[in-house]
């Protein structure tokens, strides 16, 4: 029982070494940090757990094993609130409506990501469309994109989970 | 131990699957039922290839926690083919001739409009905002994600989603 106490004082380290670390460095894209913390954090959990508590037992590995997976739930869970809710689309839409109470209307909302700025791209692929450029998914050239073997590699195993569990066409359109 | 945490991952994942085209209510709550009932599958399981040194109640708890740990992060890795919409170009460019695709192409198939009206009528069936023809009115659910957003957005210092 002692044990799930000192997940939890793992994960906040985990927390607050990546809220330290994205608020000083001003880090906008802070995937790598979060992998990279939750690794250290991980490594440090087991050589505590084997000062603690010795791993003789397969009781005792079993117990170190639930609280493993515990604890990289909590990061995972804390990077998806990041990513997906307050970097989301959904998360997006919620809080400039929340903002701006003039823009509640479709239309507006429309227009906010579509701004008809004469850029040959709305907002959500003004930053997706370079994204996927750096990190070797796609390439652009002359206004068109073109699938790399990296991409098309996930793009597959994309479609094969989608299919298995029957997600439909995925991008939270349903 | 790392082969019985293989098979329970697979049960998680194989039920939820069925469940899905089963149940018909989203594969969220599919999920999230389906890693609850199957903890009598889990606790089952470990308890037949469990030590005879080992207490059951450490048993029981720990496979609690462990079955509910991978149901969570099953729960986290299925957002990424249904909701991401990077991982969605990825796959239209995929299933365009010659894989490539042009931005006006894309537009057509990948409709901007679209998609916020769509993630506007979940917003709305998920009571986080109220649509009325084109009017959208937020709900305390859609006040208090509002205020949660920014507050932590400022906590982390990012600016503007997506």
């Amino acid at each position: 029982m002692i044990s799930i106490f000192m997940t939890i004082v793992f994960y906040l380290i985990f927390f607050l070494l990546t809220l330290i670390y994205i608020r000083l460095k001003k880090n906008t894209r802070p995937r790598n940090i979060f992998f990279f913390m939750m690794i250290i954090v991980l490594i440090a959990y087991y050589i505590s757990f084997l000062i603690f508590f010795d791993l003789d037992s397969s009781g005792r590995k079993f117990e170190f094993v639930a609280n493993l997976f515990f604890l990289i739930l909590c990061c995972l869970t804390t990077w998806n609130v990041f990513y997906s809710i307050l970097w989301g689309f959904s998360g997006g839409i919620i809080s400039d409506l929340y903002e701006n109470k003039d823009i509640r209307t479709m239309e507006k909302v429309i227009s906010l990501y579509d701004p008809n700025d004469g850029s040959n791209m709305n907002r959500m692929m003004k930053r997706r469309v370079p994204n996927l450029t750096e990190g070797g998914y796609i390439t652009f050239h002359e206004e068109t994109l073109h699938l790399t073997f990296k991409g098309h590699f996930i793009a597959i195993f994309t479609s094969l989970l989608q299919t298995f569990f029957n997600l439909g066409l995925g991008g939270g359109i349903h | 131990m790392l082969l019985n945490i293989f098979i329970d991952s697979l049960i998680i994942v194989i039920i939820t699957a069925i469940g899905n085209r089963l149940l018909k209510i989203g594969i969220y709550k599919t999920s999230v039922i389906m890693t609850i009932i199957t903890i009598p599958i889990a606790i089952l399981y470990f308890l037949m290839n469990k030590s005879p040194e080992n207490e059951i109640s450490a048993i029981v708890m720990n496979t609690i926690l462990l079955h509910l740990s991978i149901g969570g992060i099953f729960f986290h890795f299925l957002t990424l083919p249904d909701r991401s919409l990077t991982l969605r170009i990825l796959v239209e460019l995929k299933n365009a001739p010659k894989k490539k695709i042009n931005l006006e192409q894309l537009d057509r198939v990948y409709n901007l409009k679209e998609m916020i009206i769509s993630r506007l009528k979940q917003l709305d069936s998920a009571k986080f905002i109220q649509l009325d023809n084109s009017k959208i009115t937020l709900r305390r659910k859609g006040l208090f994600l509002g205020a949660f957003i920014l507050n932590g957005r400022k906590v982390f210092g990012i600016s503007k989603g997506n």
